[in-house]
């Protein structure tokens, strides 16, 4: 019989640290938050983050987080932290909350977030103590001694000494970190584009990150804040405590309870109204009831809700466990950024949040508006929620060791499908009580048909024009071939210059055609509403049409352009704005030796009128009575885009109207005064 | 002096035909791959003094970051990002520091191909360092908060196909 070897045992390199540590963590505010989190399940009521950062050289800067928590023995601090993968927050989930002595579920499990200080800055050090009475532990890293490959992890000594007690820290107990030599600029504003909705200063996405950690709404946990701190001259609006977010005032409030039951999946749903709503929808403020997702014959209390279950289906079982949800509906003149309101279905686990779920659209509102074109009346910037998990109920749900979110598993599938439903749910609320009514007008049918049309149309028109320029380049890079060709030798003269000839020839139609699918490409066919100013789209259209204008001849002249508020999708006035301005551009430049257009955008008579002349030759003889209705143009060419323009204003409950003037044509396209109150159903 | 020699990553099997010919033709070297793991394993061996990389490979990761990722293994090397899909002109701000050019995918991208052929010629000749190749070598992907926040701003504003 073999006499069994000795087995083999793993030792991690020292170098793991930097892969768990340095480069797991993608967003430095992760790791920021990791800490506060571990302040969180250390009971704290309070964790402050300061940031040392004036006048310093990085390796100068510091970040101290502290908390109030209940702080680690020298044995504790052995056993736990100096263990990474190791976490007591397994086995124990609860902890006490250190002043109300009130149970919370810690949040932390798996042993790692302490290593995201090394995401932070190249040197940590920890002071931590449970009682005001005991000495102060604390322990040094320098996370680039653990760089060397050659040397396993525990042949890092890591110092520590008792007694010491840190230069700074918000409390006289709990935990201290203080990191230093900083891998990131946290002064001044993050490189780059601007992002929608998020500030621009590091500082100051740290603390709309903060201020999303904790549930917030009307439900978050009284006993646990957060503050910042900085040096930096300009505190505004960063520095202070942070509050989680309040709930906001909004017409509907959708609140849902999932659970497993014998029949399958069952919903409890309840549906808020503001006074408005309720008296415009003559639905009570607030209405209750139960359904069964496996058995629609049974759901609801209401016509709607029968119809809508039975489209539901069963969402692949509930192995994620119980949930519940909350969802507030903003219609479109109601900004969320406005509102001081992210927008977003944010994800919480015991009421601390899951990164990186809520602006990242991972519910796909946006594709089942798409979808969905008119009859999705939801779009992601109207929409603000909460989805709730807790730790003990939902443990199929575990997050990824990188904090990017939750393992994609079966359960995470079942989690994500029911909330899909549901808000398909919460959206024909919203279509039946809210926009419907508006489609008995002739206006609002074509308006809201319209907005199907394009939608569909966009998302059709840029599949089909990407089809197109992958063989254009295969194509090109064939032609290519032809060039050298032109030079050789061997081939009679002649035969050079008709392959010289039509190298040529294809390769400008060639770059014709590309140079239409990028602007395809480039155009956003974004439809959804929003209030605005029609400057901005007077601006746009002056330069977008510069290039073509100039090749014509024609000056743009801004005639009278105030200041003026219209709500529908900004990009169907741009794109119908453009085509009267080219239009009359090609009219004039063919009539006169000084061609102009204007554009004048003001109130009259109470009216939004925006209006575009040309001094061309005016309507002709014969010119049809509507000369929006496709094949005619005032320049002679066909008239697709007249048609299109109307149909696009039609967003808008605008009417354009053309007509000759003394000298030339002119476009009149009157907003009604009230489209926005008919478009909210007011 | 040898042309430089390139290395093309797309998984447009019509275009790396067609440029594969075109280059043969001309006397070129040109490595054409499809992906990413592919693409590690032809520069390994290649060495290109030019690498050409669409933007989105086919197993939905990048070749910006892929990109990124051969100028740990040899700085000197000249990175091409292209693309038939960003949505505008911002790829060659962005990726501006990862990348020395950015192309869009036009009928004319193999003139401007070769001008880039011309440019990483001198390459060739310069030394390398083996020991920050192999180093690189290690791992597969790079890790950089900068990077990850350009490839998602980029894949943001490209159209939703």
């Amino acid at each position: 019989m073999t006499k069994p070897n000795k087995p083999f045992y793993l030792e991690p390199s020292a170098r793991l640290q930097r892969f768990l540590g340095r480069e797991l963590i993608a967003d430095p505010n992760v790791a920021i938050i990791e800490f506060v989190k571990n302040g969180y399940d250390a009971g704290a009521t309070e964790v402050v983050i300061e940031f040392v950062l004036d006048g310093l050289e990085p390796k100068d800067q510091q970040i101290i987080i502290s908390d109030n928590g209940a702080g680690m023995t020298t044995d504790g601090f052995r056993r736990n932290w100096l263990r990474p993968g190791y976490s007591e927050k397994v086995d124990k989930r609860r902890v006490k909350v250190r002043s109300s002595g009130r149970e919370r579920v810690t949040v932390g499990e798996k042993g790692l977030g302490r290593l995201a200080a090394g995401r932070l800055g190249e040197r940590l050090d920890i002071y931590t103590r449970r009682t005001p009475k005991a000495k102060w532990l604390h322990v040094e890293f320098v996370w680039a001694d653990y760089d060397d490959m050659q040397k396993s992890m525990r042949e890092i000594p890591v110092p520590y000494t008792v007694g010491e007690a840190p230069p700074q820290s918000a409390f006289n107990i709990g935990s201290c970190m203080v990191i230093e030599d900083l891998s990131v600029k946290w002064a001044g504003k993050v490189p780059g584009r601007k992002v929608k909705g998020r500030a621009d200063t590091r500082l100051g996405r740290l603390r709309q990150d903060l201020e999303l950690l904790t549930l917030g709404l009307d439900e978050g946990d009284a006993d646990f804040s957060v503050s910042i701190r900085h040096d930096l001259s300009d505190k505004r609006s960063v520095c202070g405590p942070i509050d989680p977010i309040a709930a906001p005032a909004s017409p509907y409030r959708y609140e849902i309870d999932v659970a497993s039951s014998d029949e399958g999946i069952t919903v409890k749903r309840t549906i808020q109204r503001s006074p408005e709503v309720t008296a415009e929808s003559n639905r009570p403020p607030r209405e209750e009831h139960t359904v069964n997702l496996e058995h629609p014959s049974t759901a609801g209390t209401g016509e709607d809700d029968a119809e809508d279950t039975t489209d539901d289906g069963n969402p692949h079982g509930l192995s994620c466990g119980p949930f519940s949800a909350v969802f507030y509906y903003f219609p479109p003149q109601m900004k969320t950024e406005q509102l001081g309101v992210e927008n977003g279905v944010f994800l919480y686990r015991d009421g601390v949040r899951v990164e990186p779920y809520g602006r990242n659209d991972w519910l796909g509102i946006r594709a089942a508006k798409a979808s969905r074109q008119g009859h999705a009346p939801i779009a992601p910037n109207q929409l603000l929620g909460q989805i709730r998990i807790t730790r003990d109920e939902n443990e199929a749900l575990t997050d990824m060791s990188n904090r990017q979110g939750l393992v994609e598993n079966e359960a995470f599938h079942a989690l994500v499908t029911v909330a899909q439903s549901e808000l398909q749910h919460f959206g024909d609320v919203i279509l039946n009580e809210l926009v419907k009514p508006q489609w008995t007008q002739p206006s609002d049918r074509a308006r809201y048909g319209a907005e199907r049309t394009l939608d569909a149309l966009g998302l059709i028109v840029r599949a089909k024009v990407h089809d197109l320029r992958q063989p254009l380049l295969t194509v090109g890079t064939h032609l290519d071939r032809l060039e050298p060709l032109e030079d050789s030798s061997s081939i009679p003269k002649r035969d050079r210059s008709i392959i010289r000839e039509v190298r040529t020839e294809s390769v400008n139609l060639l770059e014709f055609v590309d140079r239409r699918i990028a602007e395809l490409l480039q155009r956003r066919f974004d439809m959804d509403p929003e209030e605005f100013d029609v400057v901005t789209i007077i601006d746009r259209v002056e330069a977008d049409t510069s290039a073509d204008l100039q090749a014509l001849g024609v000056d743009l002249i801004r005639d009278e352009v105030n200041s003026v508020k219209v709500v529908g999708p900004p990009e169907a006035l741009f794109e119908a704005v453009r085509e009267f301005v080219l239009n009359g551009a090609r009219a004039a430049a063919k009539h006169t030796e000084s061609p102009q257009v204007s554009i004048r955008a003001a109130v009259r008579d109470g009216q939004i009128e925006v209006v575009v002349r040309d001094n061309g030759a005016g309507l002709p003889e014969g010119a049809p009575d509507d000369p929006f209705d496709g094949g005619w143009s005032s320049d002679g060419g066909g008239g697709a885009g007249l048609n299109t323009a109307r149909e696009l204003l039609a967003l808008y409950y605008a009417n354009p109207t053309l007509k000759s003037t003394e000298d030339g044509t002119e476009v009149v396209t009157s907003f009604p005064t009230d489209s926005t109150r008919r478009r909210l159903g007011r | 002096m040898n042309a430089a020699s390139v290395l093309l990553i797309d998984d447009n099997l019509g275009f790396i035909e067609a440029a594969s010919k075109n280059a043969h033709e001309r006397g070129l070297r040109l490595d054409a791959v499809e992906d990413w793991a592919a693409a590690l394993e032809e520069f390994q061996v290649g060495w290109h003094e030019l690498v050409i990389a669409d933007f989105m490979l086919g197993d939905s990761r990048t070749g910006l970051r892929l990109l990124a990722t051969i100028k740990r293994m040899r700085p000197e090397t000249r990175l091409v990002l292209i693309s038939g899909i960003l949505a505008d002109d911002a790829p060659a701000e962005l990726a501006g520091s990862f990348v020395d050019r950015y192309l869009p995918k036009g009928p004319l991208l193999m003139t401007e191909l070769r001008a880039e052929i011309e440019i990483a010629t001198d390459i060739a000749a310069r030394p390398a360092d083996w020991q920050k190749a192999a180093e690189a070598t290690l791992a597969d992907e790079i890790a950089d908060e900068e990077l990850d926040r350009i490839e998602a701003i980029l894949k943001g504003s490209r159209t939703d196909l």
